[in-house]
């Protein structure tokens, strides 16, 4: 879009082509666009509101209903003269003309009823639109340092230098909606029944309360999402466009608990989850001991479980004879995890968020 | 929303790709579709109701013999549209040589509105929509029918042209005009003006 709207009058707005089909057939990119302009552009704010009216307004004066007497009136001389048509060809099927006359009208329930959905659904976009008083807020971090943004819900945007976020002055009643460019860490206050979802290029994230970060650059051949508390679900925005229901929805994403991330490739569009790469502890206060002495090798891994809130997965059978000793301390994660390994001949991946030990067994 | 669109483009297509294979069931959804519209568009054409109806007739009966010889097309409603005109300019010839007029100011019912019209119930809304009805039918005929094509029927300038048969110009200077005459005309009162912004 490289039109200049600059000097644009109220109808240069509404004879433009994609300011109509904005105004027509809302969707997240023009909404994003032109909420975008208005906000940067807030002298041209008025103009554009008028031209919207004017576009709806001339719809709603030219609406017109024909006769429903009419439609099924003129049909009824069409498909006679069709039928007069098909009963020379095929004399013989005497009973072919009722039937048909049957298929024709079931034919025409059913589309009816198709009109009738596509249409007020049309409707009532068109007035949600109209009624819109709430405008997007935009918070453009310029600075060089990181920016702390608060919503109206209380939830908290670390906002990085160069990242933006725009979301409306007051969330819906259903769902609180942000949309990120660049990078930020969010910590959500927690509400069962208002989702919190982050649209960034061409994710969604969705959480009911929890803190993550969402790297999204444009420049940045991948998208990442990593989880610190709580559990997040993290969608392709195609999936979860397609699927209104949560249900649907939610067998499409991906599942993340603390210290899971998930990397999306922008080339490959797929969704894989790893571990972050440093993983922390659940809890700063944690007391739990890595001073590991003679310990049997299913209490030490039960242990980082707990503590990092990681999954690891290893054959307990065949490692029932190892036993651990190694004072480990405030190490990371997975250097606590190269000594275990050397000391039991064992060797780790991480697969799709978890830890997997492989290891011949002790004698 | 624009998913939704896709689909429904979509399902137009290959109703009118099996409606050209025989498919009756799918000639009358075709009808179903679009009966409303044309009608709707057609009494904007001419003012004799009956005219418009016997059109459509012909249209749909013309349509089912020829299917053979019917070329793909992406859109349906746009051909259906385009042929309609055509029909109605030519069984108006047949009865009576009448030139239409491109500068007609006299008020035509091309914006009628119909007790459905006005679903809302806010009384600044409807003030304002009767405004514009009025506005709208101070304008030349040309431009009233190129309006309601651009953005009841939501066809874009090309199509408008196409249909109206004249260059994509004088479509785009007839909408603009129009456009320009109307925002004129518009007075927003200052507390509708308030609810919207």
């Amino acid at each position: 879009m490289i039109t200049d709207y600059e000097h644009f009058d109220i109808e240069d707005f509404a004879s433009n082509d994609s300011f109509k089909n904005w105004v027509l057939h809302p969707s997240p990119k023009s909404n994003f666009f032109w909420e975008n302009y208005i906000q940067n552009h807030p002298h041209q704010a008025h103009k554009i509101e008028l031209a919207r009216n004017l576009i709806l307004g001339i719809r709603s004066a030219a609406h017109q209903v024909p006769s429903e007497a009419t439609v099924s009136r003129l049909w009824s001389t069409i498909n006679e003269h069709i039928e007069n048509e098909e009963t020379l060809e095929s004399q013989n099927f005497w009973h072919h003309w009722s039937l048909s006359k049957i298929a024709a009208s079931v034919a025409i329930l059913l589309c009816l009823g198709a009109v009738f959905f596509q249409y007020t659904d049309k409707l009532q976009h068109s007035l949600r639109y109209f009624a819109s008083d709430n405008p997007m807020i935009e918070q453009q971090n310029d600075t060089q340092e990181v920016l702390k943004v608060r919503l109206a819900d209380g939830s908290t945007v670390s906002l990085d230098p160069d990242s933006k976020i725009s979301y409306r002055t007051h969330f819906e009643e259903q769902k609180r909606e942000v949309y990120l460019e660049g990078e930020a860490f969010f910590e959500v206050t927690k509400n069962p029944n208002k989702p919190f979802i982050v649209y960034a290029n061409d994710v969604v994230t969705r959480v009911l309360g929890t803190s993550f970060r969402i790297k999204a650059r444009d420049t940045d051949q991948k998208i990442v999402v990593a989880v610190k508390t709580g559990k997040v679900s993290v969608f392709k925005k195609k999936d979860f466009q397609e699927n209104e229901n949560i249900v649907a929805q939610n067998n499409k994403g991906v599942i993340l608990k603390p210290n899971q991330q998930v990397v999306y490739l922008k080339s490959e569009e797929v969704l894989s989850k790893t571990l972050v790469e440093k993983p922390e502890l659940l809890s700063k206060k944690s007391v739990i001991s890595f001073d590991f002495d003679n310990t049997p090798i299913a209490e030490v891994f039960a242990r980082l479980e707990k503590a990092y809130g990681v999954s690891i997965v290893y054959d307990e059978e065949l490692m029932k004879n190892c036993f651990l000793t190694a004072p480990l301390g405030n190490e990371p994660l997975f250097d606590k995890l190269k000594v275990i390994c050397k000391t039991t001949g064992a060797t780790y991946e991480v697969f799709d968020g978890q830890i997997v030990v492989t290891s011949r067994g002790c004698n | 929303m624009v998913k939704q669109q896709t689909t429904a483009l979509h399902d137009e297509v290959t109703l009118w790709n099996s409606f050209r294979e025989g498919d009756k069931e799918a000639f009358a959804c075709i009808y179903q579709l679009y009966a409303r519209p044309l009608l709707s568009y057609g009494y904007k054409v001419t003012s004799d109701n009956t005219l418009v109806e016997d059109s459509i007739q012909d249209l749909f009966i013309e349509l089912w013999h020829s299917r053979t010889n019917l070329s793909a097309t992406d859109s349906v409603k746009f051909y259906l549209f385009r042929a309609l005109r055509n029909k109605i300019l030519r069984n108006k010839a047949k009865v009576e040589i009448e030139v239409l007029n491109d500068f007609s100011v006299e008020p035509s019912h091309l914006f009628d509105v119909s007790n459905e019209t006005l679903m809302i119930d806010e009384e600044v809304y409807q003030l304002q929509i009767s405004q514009l009805q009025t506005s709208l039918q101070k304008l030349p005929k040309r431009q009233q029918e190129a309006i309601n094509l651009r953005y009841y029927h939501d066809f874009s300038n090309e199509e408008v042209a196409q249909i109206m048969g004249v260059n994509y110009q004088s479509a785009c200077k007839f909408i603009y005009t129009g456009l320009r005459f109307l925002k004129e005309n518009i007075i927003i009162p200052t507390f509708f003006y308030l609810l919207i912004s």
